[in-house]
């Protein structure tokens, strides 16, 4: 894929900088891209061919809106120049390191880009979500195993971060699995429910970013705080850049991770991994009733990694 | 085309817009004007311009702007330190019919105002000084609008780009990365500098592209006659200058290292009947630009300066200039003497070494670096705080130099490691750093290496232009046959012991002021004005004070001297008592101090501070919240004070939160206006 390529699609969905035109929704983005394809047009071509603009445009992606975004090249060197220097990379959704299971997975939902900080090299591995409703006793342990279960495959693992605010959730697996990353000496992925600036006034999380301990990862423009609707956001993201997710205790009928893990199961069930052994809720049994890979016991879920 | 008057067509409307600018109907091009121009606007290329000072380079970046506005492109960036100087220059491309807008910290243009006429294409030519570039809202509204149709890019002093340049600053290290970001990294790009070897002209090329082309002149100054004298002791050199004032040519600078120093020159040269005035960090915008006419227009023998006046100032027929004390190299020693004489057949550089030369440059080298110590204490703060902290929450929290903690966030944000918020907070960003040893040591040693050219330049026996031009990679040929040794005539000292010896009273008489603490302090608790005799370095009182300390005993002189200066200074309404600082480390030495100076002036002496507990050396403390909190609560009062007016008298203040920490209490407890009397500032003293 080309830089312009990048470029292009970065600045179609730009939030960063102050534009008389709105960016692209995922869908409009997406379906722009389509257009592309279809008319067999890298969307690089944009940059440079008015032509080319006048093509794809459609409805309410003008030409002038298009025009609009695309020539904001300059203003959005700087922005891309000062996150940069922050220690974060901004990865369109046609970039290599951008996991292709999430654009796949969540079509013209799919976020347009992701920030990413940290040792983002681990994009490239292949992923274990591990989600739950809450962490106990029970829970934790079962946890740490499914963590050092993703090492031994040579997986990622990816979990969701709750606002540094306290909004969006109250999901503290992201602590657990960050410890337990720490001492199999592996680099978890952890998807924010804030913007990247925000979630890295974590000095835990970003202490590990620093040391390339962690790849941490938004989609949301940096200095967003995190609500209920990023959290579902986040969680969405989660499942659908993970090649096996994980739903360790999952109540049923109601909450954000029945909600999502639902989906999941519904879309690509063999991608649900429910756990049904100690610990687990009602909720992971009716997920593997629905057709969730059924983890009795936490000792099997190697079986699932390859 | 039209002319400038909107005329008729002219044969050469690049020649027009110079005489335009210039206002003078005959002026013509200097060698390489004209080429860097047409580099510029023609070729749009990368050009570094290497020129002495007077050769014109703000002509080659004016009339570049006015030609290329005139092919529709964009306004012009310029990046200048010395935009407050620049006024002048201004004047001159407005009669061209250029839109000038400076923002800087003295201007009293917003960034709003600056985005608005760049969205109208209403501004021509924007000035910003480097600092302004980490300004966040300026990086965030107006360097977009500047970067998406830039016409041309100008740096000047581009010698601070480079690491190795006498004067590198912080912030120019963002400039390189910033033009690659303009007009597709391919916008052209003008670097001026009067001073730049060839291994800063290097540096300067790899920062702004390697393809960069460089036009660069004689630095050879025809008819300045540089000279040097070795007057190790202050008075010598008042002296001297005393007796020589009057017979330099014309108007002229005589340049200090520090604005203590501009305080003693001009106020000695002042008594001794010389029409003189400071210039200084310290003189307000307003006064600055009225001295400056005054020096232009003749209208004051000399200013006596600081380096805060030097680049960007145009005197042409600047008959003299005179260093009262050495510069920390000799590039920045030719950069100040270039201002001489540039439109004169003759003038003079003077260069009078002092012995506390070393010691000040010491100051400035050491000073130049945030330490690694200080730095690894402000980014621990950062580093545990969920959020952006506050400059004074971080000083609260390590105890660091204010100064040193703006210096260790300022190259903390350049490097990309701190992001300021709105106002003065900060926040950790996610990059990784390491306290860069290596880069910061070889700069330290660049700096240290030219501080010995600078006393090789003074005891040089060949030409003194030859020695600066041969640094600055200039092959001047054969002597100038115009300093001092090509001449074989050499400044002599002054040979009045009288006027020596008045130079010496001079400088033990000069009171500095105390001004009382305001910040948080009811008006009622507040400390009146106060005055020290000395400060601590200094070579009129300062080594007594300092051998008193080492006695245990102040000399009698010193308790007159103090005398004098209350009697001078005369404190209204007169003081009627007299009260000391305790000490447990000096003892009875301040006390005893306090008890003396009473019986002088036959006013009571009550003893009634006493130390409630022991605390740290209050000179330990580095910045003002650790400095109030360590005597917080240290004294006591042993019996209410008496009501009237009281001295409170100390042997070295530094803060002042001593001071100001037990004239609260006696204001509290009933006592009358409480003014500060102490023999030495010391500030910044190790203890």
């Amino acid at each position: 894929m080309s830089s312009d390529t990048h470029l292009a699609a970065l600045l179609l969905s730009n939030q960063l900088t102050r534009l008389d035109v709105a960016p692209l929704k995922a869908r409009e983005f997406w379906g722009l891209v389509d257009r592309t394809d279809a008319l067999g047009i890298n969307v690089g071509a944009l940059l440079t061919d008015a032509t080319v603009r006048a093509q794809v445009a459609q409805g309410d992606v003008s030409e002038k809106r298009l025009t609009g975004l695309l020539d904001a090249t300059r203003a959005f060197a700087f922005e891309i120049e000062r996150l940069s220097e922050g220690g974060i990379t901004l990865l369109s959704a046609l970039d290599e390191r951008f996991p292709v299971l999430l654009r796949d997975r969540m079509q013209h939902g799919c976020p347009p880009h992701l920030f990413a900080a940290g040792a983002t090299d681990v994009l490239l591995l292949r992923r274990l979500a591990i989600v739950t409703d809450a962490i106990d006793d029970a829970i934790e342990p079962i946890v740490r195993q499914a963590v050092a279960a993703a090492v031994v495959a040579g997986w990622a693992t990816v979990v969701g971060a709750p606002g540094q605010s306290g909004n969006g959730d109250g999901q503290a697996i992201d602590a657990v699995v960050l410890d337990e990353s720490g001492a199999c000496r592996s680099t978890p992925i952890v998807v924010a429910a804030d913007g990247i600036n925000r979630a890295a006034r974590s000095p835990d999380v970003r202490k590990l970013v620093q040391q390339q301990a962690l790849c941490l990862v938004s989609p949301f423009v940096p200095d967003t705080t995190a609500s209920a609707a990023t959290a579902r956001a986040r969680d969405a993201v989660v499942h659908a850049m993970a090649d096996r997710t994980l739903v360790v205790a999952c109540a049923d009928g109601t909450g954000p991770t029945w909600a999502t893990a639902l989906a999941s199961v519904e879309h690509e069930p063999a991608s649900v991994l429910s756990f049904t052994g100690t610990g687990s809720r009602p909720g992971n049994a009716a997920l593997v009733g629905m057709g969730a890979v059924d983890i009795d016991h936490i000792d099997t879920l190697h079986n699932h990694l390859h | 085309m039209t002319d400038l008057a909107g005329g008729t067509a002219v044969a050469d409307p690049m020649l027009e817009a110079l005489r335009e600018l210039t206002g003078r109907t005959n002026a013509d091009f200097r060698p390489d004007q004209r080429e860097a121009i047409e580099a510029l606007v023609e070729r749009r290329e990368r050009v570094l311009v290497v020129q002495r000072t007077g050769w014109g380079k703000s002509a080659v970046y004016f009339l570049a702007t006015h030609l290329l506005r005139e092919q529709g492109l964009g306004p012009t960036l310029l990046i200048s330190p010395l935009l407050a100087l620049m006024r002048n220059q201004i004047e001159a491309a407005e009669r061209l019919g250029l839109r000038c807008m400076t923002v800087n910290s003295s201007s009293k243009t917003t960034v709003n105002e600056l985005s608005n006429r760049l969205q109208s294409d209403s501004v021509d030519l924007v000035l910003v000084s480097p600092e302004r570039l980490a300004n966040p809202d300026f990086a965030q509204q107006a360097m977009p609008l500047l970067g998406s149709r830039p016409g041309l890019v100008v740096i000047d002093e581009v010698h601070c780009i480079s690491d190795w340049g006498h004067d590198f600053r912080p912030d120019y290290r963002r400039i390189g990365r910033l033009i690659s970001n303009f007009g597709d990294g391919n916008v052209p790009v003008l670097g001026c500098t009067a001073t730049a070897n060839s291994r800063v002209v290097e540096d300067v090329a790899n920062q702004l592209g390697t393809d960069i082309t460089t036009y660069r002149g004689t630095l050879n100054r025809d008819g300045l006659a540089l000279s040097a004298v070795k007057l190790s002791q202050q008075a010598e050199r008042l002296a001297w200058l005393a007796e020589q004032l009057g017979s330099m040519p014309g108007s002229g600078i005589i340049y200090c290292l520090t604005i203590r120093d501009v305080d003693n020159v001009s106020s000695w040269l002042k008594r001794q009947g010389h029409d003189v005035e400071g210039y200084s960090g310290a003189t307000i915008n307003e006064d600055r630009e009225v001295l400056e006419h005054r020096l232009k227009t003749n209208d004051l023998k000399a200013l006596v300066a600081t380096s805060a006046l030097g680049m960007g100032y145009d005197k042409p027929d600047l008959g003299f200039v005179i260093h009262f004390q050495m510069p920390g190299s000799p590039v920045a020693y030719y950069q100040q003497v270039g201002r001489a004489g540039r439109a004169l057949d003759d003038s003079r550089a003077l260069l009078l070494c002092g012995k506390e030369d070393v010691n000040i440059q010491d100051y400035f080298i050491d000073q130049a670096f945030p330490d690694p110590v200080d730095i690894d204490a402000v980014l621990a703060v950062l580093d545990e705080a969920a959020g952006p902290v506050s400059l004074r929450d971080i000083a609260s929290q390590v105890d660091v130099k204010w100064a040193k903690i703006e210096l260790a966030l300022k190259q903390l944000d350049v490097e990309g490691v701190v992001r300021r918020v709105k106002g003065q907070s900060y926040e950790r960003t996610l990059a990784a750093w390491a306290y860069p040893h290596d880069r910061i040591q070889s700069v330290t040693d660049a700096r240290r290496f030219e501080q010995q050219l600078m006393f090789d330049y003074a005891e040089t026996t060949g030409c003194r232009m030859r020695f600066l031009t041969d640094l600055l990679d200039d092959d001047l040929g054969q002597g100038c046959g115009i300093c001092d040794n090509c001449r074989n005539e050499f400044i002599q000292p002054s040979t009045s012991t009288q006027l020596i010896a008045a130079a010496e009273a001079f400088l033990r008489n000069r009171p500095l002021m105390i001004e009382p603490k305001k910040q948080g302090i009811p008006v009622g608790e507040r400390n009146q004005e106060g005055r020290t005799l000395a400060h601590w370095g200094d070579s009129g009182w300062g080594p007594l004070v300092q051998q008193g300390r080492r006695d245990g005993h102040f000399a009698d002189e010193l308790v007159g001297a103090l005398v004098e200066m209350i009697t001078e200074w005369a404190p209204s309404p007169a003081p009627t008592w007299v009260a000391a600082v305790p000490s447990e480390r000096t003892g009875a030495l301040v006390p005893s101090l306090a008890q003396r100076v009473a019986e002088a002036l036959a006013i009571a002496y009550v003893p009634l501070v006493e130390r409630a507990e022991q605390r740290p050396p209050q000179v330990e403390m580095q910045n003002s919240p650790h400095q109030a909190a360590n005597v917080a609560g240290a004294f006591t009062l042993g019996e209410p004070p008496l009501s009237g007016p009281v001295l409170l008298i100390d042997d070295l203040v530094d803060s002042g939160w001593t001071l100001n920490e037990i004239g609260r209490m006696m204001s509290r407890s009933g006592s009358g206006p409480v003014f500060p009397v102490v023999l030495a500032l010391a500030l910044g003293r190790r203890a």
